[in-house]
């Protein structure tokens, strides 16, 4: 892998827990200069030399002015080229109290040490050819899962299968450029000249295998970021209700009162081994009253962002002019929803007729009736629709699926040209610009600064 | 110093880039020396006897669009004219020459000798003289100094050149001239640094001593017209073949018992070597499997009875020579004339010129050619035409002049190499232009006579003739654009008795003749123009066409080019104040990058730190906003 411009020969450090959060604290330090600095602040007991490579030390930082001890840590050290960034490395596993953290940041400041930039840790790791961007990307999404399935999703990821296949593909036209190139550069040398058919043969293979990658990482980008379901129903139809009965917790208060919930509430949710976001809104009436409407526009708006509605209607009423509101206006979206009659348990007042167009299932919160028919209903549905094969799925950033769309677009259209008849110098310009794209989706020829974008969603330290 | 000893400009050498720049200065109205070790071999050709390919024919056109001379004297030596990649597309297509290497040689020295404000003198220059860390002047071997202002080295493959064959080795240039010896020393005295660079030359063998009649007949085209535009359309009657053989498992044999001779096996000569022509014995050492390798018996000239073989490169010992010609259909019993050879000499370290080709450490010194760690002689035209204008212009205190890597293979070339830093020298290929779908064959008048013309390197006469064929053809192309196809019912029968598909709604005649497979005749017939005014001449119809076929190209290209060249305009290193607001836009490797001495330009810092697209284009935004 491409090593950069001497930019790295400084050392590194930041707090690798995010703050506030946990009990210990672990502090990465990462450079040229990282044993240097630790032996100055970093003692010990005991006759061992002090450690290097892959060894766990117990000891105290300390202040280097005044030998005042700031903590009792443990120290793991990894020499270059084996450590995470590929350069000299320690953690200082320490006390999570923010106050000690800060002194002995600032004690490592004080030697010159400088804070890491968000992603730096990785940056580097990537930089000195430890992962490639698939994997880089995975990471990000690890830190960020979540639900356990998202976070099995983002580990798949880190296997670096998606940019095996990729590598792949790309190998395969490189394969094939080179072959034309030298064709045209050198066309006195006894190179076979370019087979068309082959060349177009082997585009629509990669086309394919794209293609299926792409829809990969459309669900996977779909499944990330926890499809969203959103309830949506009249007041008083029972939404909060069907909230908690589906997380079995008290999450959202639930009252007789029309007009209870007036924001939305989300709630991260699996269906099977699905990741979900359940969203549930405001009851959909007309109101006076002013956060109650607001809370009615954010429902809409909700709807309207929503990968499919649950539609909810109080099956123990008779079939209301709200209800009739929420049944046009979900006509009008043309997105999936599914009718659920609640109160199940209550006499049935609703009448069949006007769902005489849709599904519909009977639901009781209260009983518990129906919700596994929901549950089953749902998970049919997206499996249908392909979500729920999360080990094929693919999470790409914004720039690799922009690299990706852009590299479909492009074979596309050379696969049209090359049908209704182009020269080979053009086919030769088309191909390597593919190739570079598919570089830039696992980072083989990707420009510094465009990983300085990835690397910034990252939080401190990896 | 007597005042006759004085020219504003001296050049050393009188090699393919030591001709060109010693007629671009002197055509520029400059006072100027040409001082070369052997009048008898001015615009020697020391290796093959062709002239052009991919690449290198497209340097040939370019230097003849900017008013250099080597098209010119191809165009009137060559025994064979044939053009490459037809089929592959007009981008990579490109002539190729069988030069008579005599005719060259004569035809060029001629030019010399009666061009203007040009003196031509032999000797040996074993010395430059610097003064405040300026170029002052040169001394000779027989102790002779001339001052000048602006030196243009251009030494080829002779300073401190050894000859290396088999185990044998001694002081020489190419065939059995003199090394160039003691210039190098003085030029390390003074802060340039240099590296040694090798290549080789095959065996030439005895014109009747070969049977033809085992191996296959190359003949050329006739009318593939000449390099210089004033040529395009001259046909070329009486052209000499060449001959195609192929090496075989008995030649394979011969290399391998020979291999423990070869200097590469020896290890007695340095590696950096051209991986473009490798020698047979590296071909074999390094593809035992491999056993049929072309080979391409070229004529020397057409009074020449030498005849030299491409493909079979050497620097083995004779007895390995003889061996392996024997085994080789055709050339069983051919008489070598001259044996191949190996040489090594010093070049320019990597990173030590500009764009312009002027020395980084010394000022108004310049060097062009294989010096400059290319190889081919196209490739050292190219540059010594850039590096004369250059002095010329520095010289009249006048901006530097280069071409632009979006629009030449020149400015392709300058601008590799002022950052090629490989051990092995640097040729030319379209696959080096990322714009070479723009650098066509056919379009450098377009892209070039302009710009020599500015120069003065195109005499007026020249460029009006140029001009109004170019006028010709955008008038013609305008005609297309304005004129539109209406989807009538008698328009689509048309089209489709064409081949073509119907169209949706009107559409232009550059649009009709952007598809495939409609050429200018049915594209000028469906818009009926009348019969009369239809061009005629197939090679205009062919730059017109091709001009339309790839304008699609072209712009969807067109802003990276405008970035590209926008940023080449920008000379580094900038001197940013303390509140340039660059410096919290610029990344530190980049910041530190524009204020080094490291680049020529903008462009070629940003190249070098991979910088995005999209970065470049904030960067633009910047630059092209006058004060930074
Ligand atoms: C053995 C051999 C094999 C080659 N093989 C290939 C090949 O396979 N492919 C390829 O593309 N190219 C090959 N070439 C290279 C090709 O010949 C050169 O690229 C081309 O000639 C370079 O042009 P030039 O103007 O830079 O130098 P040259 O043509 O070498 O001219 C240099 C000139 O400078 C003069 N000179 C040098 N030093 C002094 C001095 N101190 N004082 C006065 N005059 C001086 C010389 O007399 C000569 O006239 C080969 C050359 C040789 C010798
Ligand atoms: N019998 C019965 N009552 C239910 C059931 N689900 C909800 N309810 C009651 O219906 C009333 C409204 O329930 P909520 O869940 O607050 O309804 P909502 O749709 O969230 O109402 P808003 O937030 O006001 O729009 C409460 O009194 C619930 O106890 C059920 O399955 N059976
Ligand atoms: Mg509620």
């Amino acid at each position: 892998m491409r090593k950069m411009f001497d930019n790295y020969s400084d050392t590194v450090a930041a707090l690798s827990t995010p703050p506030g959060k946990a009990a210990l604290g672990l502090i990465r330090v990462s450079g040229p200069e990282t044993f240097k600095v630790l032996e100055k602040i970093f003692k010990y007991e005991g006759k061992r030399p002090f450690p290097r490579s892959f060894s766990s030390f117990f000891g105290y930082i300390v202040e280097f002015e005044t030998g005042k001890k700031l903590d009792q840590v443990i120290l793991f050290t990894y020499e270059a080229p084996n450590s995470y960034t590929g350069e000299d490395m320690a953690e200082i596993s320490l006390h999570g109290n923010p106050t000690i953290i800060a002194s002995v940041l600032s004690e490592l400041f004080n030697h010159g040490v400088r804070q890491a930039e968000a992603g730096e840790f990785t940056k580097r790791a990537f930089l000195n050819g430890k992962m490639d961007l698939l994997e880089v990307e995975a990471l990000s999404q690890l830190l960020n899962a979540p639900t356990k399935a998202q976070a099995s999703m983002a580990l798949n990821q880190l296997e670096g299968l998606p940019s095996a296949l990729i590598n792949k593909l790309r190998e395969k036209l490189v394969e094939q450029l080179v072959q034309l190139d030298a064709s045209l550069n050198f066309p006195e040398e006894d190179i076979e000249s370019l087979d068309e058919k082959l060349l177009a043969h082997a585009l629509s293979e990669t086309l394919d295998e794209l293609q299926l990658f792409k829809r990969n990482s459309q669900n996977g980008s779909l499944v990330s970021g926890g499809l969203s379901i959103v309830l949506a129903g009249a007041p008083n139809s029972g939404k909060s209700s069907l909230l908690n009965a589906l997380l079995n917790k008290e999450r959202a208060i639930v009252t007789d009162i029309p007009g209870t919930t007036r924001d939305l509430i989300e709630e991260n949710f699996q269906i099977r081994n699905i990741p979900v976001r359940l969203t549930d809104t405001a009851g959909i009436r007309k109101t006076e009253n002013l956060v109650e409407s607001i809370g009615v526009d954010r429902a809409k708006a909700g709807i309207e962002n929503a990968f499919m509605i649950l539609a909810l209607f109080d099956s123990s009423e008779p079939f209301s002019a709200e209800d009739s509101d929420l049944m046009n206006l979900l006509e009008s979206f043309n997105k999936p929803f599914l009718c659920l009659l609640t109160k199940s348990d209550l006499p049935f007042k609703i009448g069949e007729e006007p769902f005489k167009n849709h599904k519909t299932i009977k639901i009781s919160s209260q009983t518990g009736h129906g919700l596994l028919e929901l549950k089953d209903t749902l998970y049919d549905f997206l499996k249908e629709k392909g979500l729920s094969e999360l080990e094929n799925m693919i999470v790409l950033g914004a720039k690799q699926t922009a690299s990706l769309n852009k590299a479909v677009y492009l074979l596309e259209r050379l696969l049209e040209s090359m049908a209704k008849g182009i020269y080979q110098d053009m086919i030769s310009i088309d191909l390597e610009e593919i190739v570079r794209e598919l570089g830039k989706i696992t980072g083989q020829t990707v420009d510094f600064n465009s990983l300085d974008l990835i690397f910034e969603r990252f939080c401190i330290g990896k | 110093m007597k005042n006759s000893d004085y020219f504003p400009v001296i050049v050393i050498g009188a090699g393919h880039a030591g001709c060109e720049a010693a007629l671009a200065s002197a055509r520029l109205g400059v006072k100027t020396l040409l001082v070369t070790m052997d009048i008898s071999t001015i615009a020697l050709m020391p290796c093959n006897p062709s002239i052009g390919g991919p690449g290198k024919g497209h340097l040939v056109r370019e230097i003849g669009a900017l008013g250099g001379e080597m098209a010119n004297c191809v165009d009137k030596t060559a025994v064979q004219m044939k053009w490459l990649n037809t089929s592959k597309g007009p981008a990579v297509r490109s002539r190729r020459a069988q030069s008579d290497k005599i005719m060259y040689r004569r035809t060029m020295t001629n030019t010399l000798f009666t061009q203007d404000n040009l003196q031509v003198r032999q000797g040996h220059v074993t010395e430059i003289l610097i003064s405040h860390g300026e170029i002052a002047g040169i001394r000779l071997e027989t102790g002779l100094a001339f001052s000048c202002s602006k030196l243009i080295l251009t030494s080829g493959t002779y300073l401190e050149a050894t000859i290396v064959l088999g185990k044998f080795k001694w002081p020489g240039g190419p065939q059995n001239s003199r090394a160039a010896t003691g210039l190098s020393e003085s030029l390390i005295k003074h802060g340039v640094a240099l590296r040694r660079l090798q290549t080789a030359t095959p065996p030439r063998i005895l014109k009747s001593s070969i049977d033809i009649t085992q191996m296959k007949e190359l003949p050329g085209d006739e009318n593939s017209g000449g390099f210089l535009w004033e040529h395009r359309t001259d046909n070329y009657s009486e052209q000499i073949p060449c001959y195609l053989t192929y090496t075989n498992e008995d030649t394979v044999k011969a290399v391998k018992k020979h291999l423990p001779d070869s200097p590469l096996f020896l290890e007695n000569i340095t590696d950096e070597g051209p991986k473009h022509c490798p020698s047979i014995d590296r071909k074999i050492m390094k593809f035992p499997d491999l056993i049929t390798h072309q080979i391409f018996v070229e004529p020397e000239g057409r009074a020449s009875q030498e005849l030299y073989l491409q493909g079979l490169t050497t620097g083995m010992p004779p007895k390995a020579q003889e061996d392996i010609l024997k085994t080789v259909p055709g050339l069983q019993n051919a008489v070598i004339l001259r044996y191949g050879y190996a040489i090594e000499y010093d070049a320019i370290a990597p990173g030590q010129f500009r764009k312009t080709m002027e020395n980084r450490v010394i000022k108004g010194f310049y060097t062009a050619g294989q010096i400059n760690g290319t190889s081919g002689y196209e490739e050292a035209a190219a540059q010594g035409l850039i590096a004369g204008i250059n002095a010329v212009q520095a010289l009249k205190n006048c901006e530097p002049y280069w071409p632009s890597r979006t629009s030449s293979y020149i400015g392709v070339l300058v601008d590799d190499l002022s950052l090629w830093d490989h051990n092995e020298p640097y040729r030319i290929t379209p696959g080096h232009a990322e714009f070479r779908l723009n650098l066509r064959d056919d379009s450098a008048e377009r892209r070039l006579s302009e710009e020599g013309f500015k120069l003065g390197l195109l005499t007026n006469e020249r460029y009006k003739h140029i001009e109004a064929w170019k006028q010709k053809l955008d008038d013609e192309i305008s005609k297309l654009e304005n004129t539109v196809l209406s989807p009538a019912k008698e328009n689509q029968q048309a089209l489709l008795a064409l081949g073509t598909a119907e169209i949706k709604k009107p559409v232009n005649g550059c649009d009709l003749l952007q598809r495939p497979e409609l050429n200018y005749e049915q594209t000028a017939r469906l818009l009926n123009f009348p019969e009369e005014e239809l061009l005629k001449d197939s090679h205009d119809i062919f730059c017109l066409e091709t001009d339309i076929k790839y304008r699609g190209y072209i712009e969807r290209e067109k802003e990276r080019m405008s970035i590209i060249k926008l940023f080449e305009t920008i000379s580094l290193p900038l001197a940013l104040s303390e509140t340039s607001p660059l410096r919290k836009v610029l990344t530190p490797g980049l910041l530190s990058a524009i204020s080094s001495d490291k680049f020529d330009d903008l462009w070629q810092a940003c190249k070098h730190l991979h910088i995005t697209k999209s970065e470049m284009t904030i960067l633009a935004a910047f630059f092209s906003r006058t004060s930074f």
